[in-house]
């Protein structure tokens, strides 16, 4: 039956986190304050990451002053491909994608012609902080441009398709994918259009699929199925964002990774106040699962008891799945 | 509590406060006279009566204590409620006895509802039966006045409000210096002394099966020489109803009316077979001063800080703004936290609520109509400059300024003089407010920059709403401390973990079927 509302007693038997929860339960209670910069500032998230060992997109180069932009084309002579984006940017702000060059014009992914001064202009909005958290001042990150690993190319429109775990006391709890479309604009946000998919955590396969809260079963633009995709190197996606939560020291986090064709998953950004879309994405509410996580012992935290309370989870998972199915 | 507190103890101040300065103080004096021709003759006066309105300051004085040629007690009658002191006499002889009353009459408007009582059957009896000396009810004059009334009226109501009528307007004063003879007297000659009017209305009350009785009294007044009054009390609707048709007050009496004897017309009264002669009473009325720490209650003191109320009038506008601004900011997180209304900047709607309470809301609407394209318009136009953010903004704050500025002057050009105070809408709100719809467009599309902007209004309107509400504006800046409650709602709301009314309906698919 399709109802307007759902009441509050249902939504809390469904274990659904509300935003309140989430800020007041969850994100006050596991992420010390002045912990945020590490995730709020893709730079020091990137430092982070290479320290760890985890693989991020390359950076070409760093601009922090506006005498940086004036020296702009030299520094990145030579590279066809690259990403600008603010290094304290939110939900995709200021994020421009080159796909190639030719001389001093270039040219986005969706065939939008960018001039040197209009790359200027961009960078300068970067740097005078347009796009940030706070809107100080920020530095641009010019980066590596992903080339999307060929098994998610067919499902990803105009865009690259992320995807983000969720970790509650660096245990993964729930993983969606985001699949950008033609409506979206090229962008894994949800509420513009992009899809969800949801990851399950063992195998790494997506099920189900969202769009602006409808289930959907094939990508709108290519009509290629969504579920049953294989996330490449799955475990090695994994191993990476407990790695990743370790070293960033808070409690409850998002990841955000792509996948390479080349180099694999790597580390896009992580988030300090995640978003609550993955329960739709899910169908399911996320509260039982980090309820569990936070009754375990401090051996199913580390190491082999991580994998088997992992495993744990994603059975529960499964058997919700299931269960809506059989209804 | 804190907050509830101090409001109470500040309210209950401020009311004693205005209450010893604006309550009616006056001494009432009894000076009676009379001789006693035999040892044990009685005398028997009556106290005024105190109720929600009148109260007594101290105990009376009686000028009869000590005198050992009188002994006295107290009585209270039953079911008049009556108090009477009554005066035995040991010896005969002249006698002189004074009394004196200070009472303290609660100003502001009497209560219309007496207290509901009960009336026995002998009690109806008592207050429906004839007195020949006063209220003659079996008698001919009398049932022909009913039958007057026969077919005017349907309900008990209307019928007293014809006798009434009747008593007061169609019975008129006696010439001065005569009098009128009793009840069957006033209704030959349709002329009427105070007392007999009242009697006569008692009379037709009673004959029509409403149980009357008399009421004597003071109205109180400065006078050295002052007339007891005699009005009556009809029991209607459970309870009994003043009803003055000397006067023509009906159904309340002002709060200067001081009951002294119910069920009579004497405020001072001797009875056989004791009675006293040369009976000669004199009542007298003086107004008394207000307690002198009440004068002095606006001496200059640091509490006098928290008393906002003593700023000039010209402040108080910009007081009560400051002051409801927290309301709009708790109207604000409620909307955000409680509801999920999404808005453009966390407190623009609290104060373009505010500014458009402070100009008058047209004004207001167009200031921020001009504003908002003027803002536009230039946003557009630099855009292809490709500024710095910071150069950005301060041009578009420029052109604001230049817009509204020429506007002012154009309308007053037209000489329709507009209300300065919209000028002052928060202009640099406004600038960055631009700047964010402009992105929000850009980058998140219409639709999202239009639901921000609806929820930005939808806020701004409840906040408005609230914030235009004369009674809150004046209820706050006469008690601040308000705001500790304000403080304790925040919290409430800052601790709130329950679901957001918007996330009712985001996640109504996820409901689990099987939990249920």
């Amino acid at each position: 039956m399709q109802r307007f509302f759902a009441s509050p007693s249902d939504l809390r038997a469904s274990g659904i986190l509300g935003i309140n929860r989430r800020n007041l339960s969850y994100i006050i209670d596991s992420n010390p304050r002045g912990l945020y910069p590490r995730v709020d500032n893709k730079l020091i998230t990137k430092t982070i990451c290479e320290a760890n060992g985890i693989p991020v997109p390359e950076t070409y180069n760093v601009l922090t002053s506006h005498g940086d932009v004036k020296r702009f084309p030299e520094a990145i002579r030579g590279r066809n491909d690259f990403v600008v984006k603010p290094a304290r940017g939110a939900a995709g702000r200021g994020v421009l994608v080159i796909g190639e060059s030719v001389g001093n014009l270039y040219i986005t992914p969706g065939g939008r012609r960018v001039t040197v001064s209009d790359l200027r202009y961009h960078l300068s909005a970067v740097l005078s902080g347009l796009y940030s958290l706070g809107g100080g001042m920020d530095a641009a990150i010019v980066e590596h441009r992903i080339v999307t690993h060929p098994v998610l190319q067919s499902v990803a429109i105009e865009g690259t398709p992320d995807i983000r775990v969720i970790l509650y006391r660096c245990v993964p709890v729930m993983a969606m994918v985001r699949l950008p479309t033609t409506a979206s604009g090229g962008r894994a946000n949800l509420h513009q259009g992009a899809i969800a998919a949801a990851v399950d955590m063992t195998t790494g396969r997506t099920f189900g699929g969202v769009s602006k809260g409808r289930m959907v079963d094939v990508h709108p633009d290519t009509e290629v199925s969504i579920s049953g995709i294989e996330i490449p190197s799955w475990d090695q996606l994994l191993d990476a964002s407990m790695r990743l939560a370790e070293a960033l020291e808070l409690g409850y986090i998002g990841v955000d990774f792509v996948v390479d064709a080349e180099k694999g998953p790597v580390v896009l950004e992580a988030n300090a106040r995640p978003g609550l879309a993955i329960q739709v994405a899910h169908r399911r509410g996320i509260r039982p699962a980090l309820e569990r996580v936070a009754a375990a012992t401090p051996d199913e935290l580390h190491g082999k008891g991580r994998l088997a309370l992992i495993a744990e989870i994603t059975d529960e998972a499964r058997r919700h799945a299931r269960r809506r199915e059989g209804l | 509590m804190v907050g509830l507190l101090s409001l109470w103890v500040r309210s209950a101040q401020r009311d004693a406060a205005r209450r010893s300065l604006e309550d009616g103080l006056w001494r009432l004096t009894y000076r009676v006279s009379f001789t006693a021709p035999t040892p044990g003759s009685e005398l028997r006066l009556a106290l005024p009566n105190v109720d929600d309105n009148i109260s007594l300051d101290g105990e009376p004085d009686f000028f009869d204590d000590g005198d050992p040629a009188i002994a006295s007690r107290m009585v209270k009658l039953t079911p008049s409620g009556t108090r009477e002191r009554v005066i035995t006499v040991k010896r005969e002889g002249d006698y002189r006895v004074m009394a004196e009353f200070d009472l303290r009459v609660r100003s502001g408007s009497p209560s219309a509802d007496g207290k509901p009582t009960h009336l026995s059957a002998n009690e109806r009896a008592r207050y429906l039966r004839h007195e020949p000396d006063s209220l003659p009810v079996n008698n001919r004059s009398v049932s022909r006045v009913l039958a007057e009334a026969e077919g005017k009226w349907t309900t008990q109501e209307e019928l007293l409000e014809w006798l009434f009528e009747y008593c007061a307007v169609q019975i008129k004063q006696p010439a001065p210096g005569s009098q009128s003879d009793g009840v069957l007297g006033v209704l030959d000659s349709m002329v009427a002394s105070p007392t007999d009017r009242a009697q006569t209305f008692a009379t037709l009350c009673r004959a029509a099966g409403m149980p009357a009785r008399l009421v004597a009294g003071f109205e109180l007044r400065n006078s050295e020489e002052v007339e007891q009054r005699v009005w009556v009390e009809v029991f209607r609707q459970n309870t009994w109803t003043p009803f003055d048709p000397e006067y023509g007050y009906s159904r309340v009496m002002p709060v200067d009316h001081v009951v002294t004897r119910r069920d009579g017309r004497r405020i001072v009264r001797t009875s056989l077979p004791n009675a006293v002669t040369n009976l000669k009473t004199r009542y007298a009325i003086v107004r008394r001063a207000p307690a002198a720490d009440a004068l002095r209650a606006d001496m200059k003191n640091p509490l006098q800080v928290f008393d906002l109320t003593r700023m000039p009038v010209e402040m108080h506008e910009v007081l009560k703004l400051l002051l409801l601004l927290p309301m709009g900011a708790l109207v604000t997180a409620l909307f955000r936290n409680v509801i999920g209304v999404p808005t453009f900047g966390t407190f623009a709607p609290a104060l373009f609520a505010a500014s458009f309470v402070y100009a008058d809301w047209i004004s207001g609407l167009v200031v921020l109509a001009v504003v908002l394209s003027a803002g536009f318009i230039g946003r557009t136009l630099i855009e292809r400059l490709r500024l710095l953010m910071v150069p950005r903004l301060s041009i578009i704050l420029t052109t604001i300024i230049l817009c509204v500025v020429f506007g002012v002057s154009a309308l007053d050009y037209l000489e329709l003089t507009p209300s300065a105070n919209a000028v002052l809408l928060p202009l640099v709100i406004v600038t960055t407010l631009i700047e964010r719809i402009y992105v929000t467009i850009e980058e998140d599309g219409v639709t999202n920059a239009g639901k921000l902007a609806l929820g930005t209004v939808v806020v701004a309107t409840c906040c408005f709403l609230l914030l235009g509400w004369e009674a809150v504006g004046r209820t706050l800046l006469v008690y601040p401390e308000i705001h500790l409650l304000t403080i304790a709602a925040f919290i409430a709301i800052g601790r709130y973990t329950g679901y957001r009314l918007v996330e009712l309906w985001r996640f109504r698919d996820l409901v689990d079927p099987s939990t249920n």
